[in-house]
């Protein structure tokens, strides 16, 4: 689970668009492994394809614009972003009571982690003005959600709908960045 | 067969189909758009759900199956749903029919066909769960309809719209992980009150209730307010009807008056802020994303009666509205020719080279203001506030009235009496001002024929627990 939230740090103060996909693909197989221990092995893989689905459609929207993400940021701005990352876990850590109280049927680790992931998913999807920071800070946060949720609930219907989901997620995520690109060099 | 494959399956079907058509304009896959989804309105008129329909002399006959299963969940389509149903449908004949007229591009028409037919998969699921992940599906679905043209290439509120919509989802799903064993619950206790504010929240990101309202003014600043109209209007029934389907199974939702009366404020001071809001626009895309959030505001303020007369109301509210929507977004659309630019500077003097588009345009934002007894206005005032106001609440209800009637005034005097000329300035043409004439009498019949509108509310109304 820690693995988990080191990759969503992690990815927060990644900038190449290389980088930020292979972060995400490595955050679908930690999840395998949370997954694992929730859910029938076949709904744990169908997860893992459909993470690493969206990965890859996002890298393939990405491909096709030679134009990388933006500028580099400095380093002090990857800083202040690893700082509210990890201001962000410590404040999950200090709700640690009220979530055990509102989801007292989850192991400890996956509630904390998988809050503290989703948490980290949300400030890189609301930090972000490009589709694919964008679209892999929200395929973070659904990550540690799922790793929340796994332990509440499955079923085939739920499992294959989640899957459309996140791939439809990374479809319009790479429409948005085949949009925005193409508008921005005919600009 | 089942009706499932009739209403889902057929125009998903037909919607790739429009959609892969190689080369034709829009002019031309409209017309196959809007007559899929005008048969498949008639056909929820006149074709009997779960009773066997006599053929060829009554020696065979053939049945609609209403329900019908999909990866172990049940959804079903009973005759209750026809009323919806056809409603449903026929708007989108009528959205894909405006299309060519308000110069989309090819990909509308096959849009007007599948948004529809994931939203009644969405209506035609059994448990709230399952309707839920489809509508976030429907949701995500919006950012290909709602994707910014060259011209306005940034795509923010479109971002906004996707983070909301994503964040949303796990909301409700945790929600809905919690309430096995909670729905008779008192509302007092902290499981409901954990519960309640995981639902809350996760429903106004979908609405976009304050201050997620934000997405409103940036999605009408960058999209087509034709395309936003279509998607949000359709989006914002089918959540609702979800929600009004589901929430009499959860005591704590159906009896607690704290919750209506929390809806009426929140109603209250959404057409109130809204209409403010709409005096200092100078954008009249934002200014459509402004209408689009105070019409979420008259529906906040209709369902504050009550599940059983909320309900009603909200059902009336909705042909008109859909009306209105689809009359006033297309003469926008319209005025915005040829470069989709949407600033005053832009419009000043556009009415007087489209002086019918101009007026539909004016009258349109003119009729979300509540004017008593007239108009649009007077058919939300009377279905939306049946019981007595508080004096803060009128003044709320003049400032809901004063925005959407003085920003009328202003955009008409840009439209027909600034002194600039909009570059290149393109005539209305006579097509458009037969078009004009229909608008016209469509909204006509709203103001004047009302009971129509309860007829077909109260006959909806039976597909609701």
């Amino acid at each position: 689970m820690w693995w988990m939230v080191g990759l969503a740090l992690l990815l927060l103060v990644v900038h190449d668009w290389r980088g930020l996909i292979a972060g995400l693909a490595a955050l679908q197989a930690a999840l395998l492994a949370v997954l694992w221990q929730a859910w029938p092995a076949a709904l744990a893989v169908t997860q893992l394809i459909a993470g690493w689905l969206a990965g890859a459609m996002l890298a393939i929207g990405q491909n096709l614009h030679p134009t990388p993400p933006g500028l580099t940021p400095p380093w002090s701005e990857r800083l202040v972003r690893l700082l509210a990352g990890l201001l962000a876990v410590a404040l999950v850590w200090a709700t640690a009571s009220t979530l055990a109280a509102v989801w007292p049927q989850v192991p400890w680790s996956a509630r904390l982690g998988g809050a503290s992931v989703a948490l980290l998913g949300l400030i890189q999807a609301a930090w972000s003005r490009h589709p694919l920071r964008l679209s892999v800070g929200l395929l973070t946060g659904l990550s540690g959600f799922l790793a929340l949720y796994a332990w509440q609930q499955h079923g085939l219907l739920l499992t294959g709908l989640l899957g459309m989901f996140q791939v439809l997620l990374a479809w319009a995520g790479s429409y948005l960045i085949h949009q925005t690109l193409a508008g921005e060099e005919r600009l | 067969m089942n009706a499932g494959l009739l209403w889902v399956a057929l125009p998903l079907a037909a919607a790739g189909a429009v959609g892969a058509w190689p080369k034709a304009p829009t002019r031309r896959k409209r017309w196959a758009a809007a007559g899929v989804a005008g048969l498949l309105a008639l056909a929820a008129v006149a074709l009997p759900i779960g009773r066997p329909l006599p053929l060829l002399g009554y020696r065979w006959t053939w049945t609609l199956q209403a329900e019908w299963h999909l990866l172990g969940r049940g959804f079903a389509l009973d005759a209750t749903a026809r009323p919806w149903l056809a409603a449903l449908w026929a708007w989108a004949a009528l959205w894909a029919l405006l299309a060519a007229e308000a110069r989309l591009a090819p990909d509308f028409p096959a849009w007007s066909l599948a948004l529809p037919a994931g939203l009644t998969l969405a209506l035609a699921a059994g448990d709230f769960l399952p309707a839920v992940l489809l509508l976030a599906l429907n949701l995500v679905g919006l950012v290909f309809l709602w994707t910014p043209t060259v011209h306005r290439p940034r795509g923010v509120g479109v971002m906004r719209f996707l983070t909301a919509a994503v964040a949303g989802l796990p909301l409700l799903l945790l929600a809905l992980a919690r309430l096995p064993g909670l729905e008779t619950a008192p509302p007092q206790t902290p499981e409901v009150h954990y519960t309640g504010l995981l639902l809350g929240l996760g429903l106004a990101l979908w609405a976009g209730v304050f201050p997620f309202h934000i997405v409103y003014p940036l999605l009408g600043q960058e999209t087509y307010p034709y395309r936003l109209g279509f998607g949000g209007w359709l989006t914002h029934v089918a959540l609702v009807l979800v929600v009004l389907h589901w929430a009499p199974s959860v005591a704590w939702l159906r009896d607690n008056p704290a919750l209506y009366a929390s809806l009426r404020t929140l109603g209250l001071g959404t057409i109130a802020l809204a209409g403010g809001l709409l005096l200092v626009q100078r954008d009249l895309g934002r200014v459509v994303g402004y209408v689009m959030w105070l019409s979420t505001g008259w529906s906040w303020l209709a369902l504050a009666q009550g599940l059983e007369g909320g309900a009603t109301a909200f059902l009336t509210l909705a042909w008109p509205r859909a009306l209105l929507w689809l009359g006033w977004t297309w003469a926008v659309s319209v005025l915005g020719l040829p470069d989709a630019r949407f600033a005053d500077r832009h419009l000043a003097g556009r009415g007087r080279a489209a002086p019918w588009v101009a007026a539909v345009a004016v009258l349109g934002l003119g009729a979300w203001a509540p004017w008593p007894g007239l108009g649009l206005g007077g058919l939300l005032t009377a279905t939306a506030l049946p019981t007595a106001l508080a004096p803060w609440e009128w003044l709320l209800l003049a400032v809901a009235f004063i925005g959407p009637t003085w920003a009328a005034v202003r955009w008409a005097r840009i439209f027909y009496l600034a002194p600039h000329e909009p570059t290149p300035n393109l005539p209305e043409s006579p097509r458009e001002r037969a078009w004009v004439v229909v608008v016209l009498a469509a909204w006509v019949a709203v103001a004047f024929l009302p009971g129509l509108w309860y007829a077909w509310a109260a006959a909806a109304r039976g597909w609701l627990p």
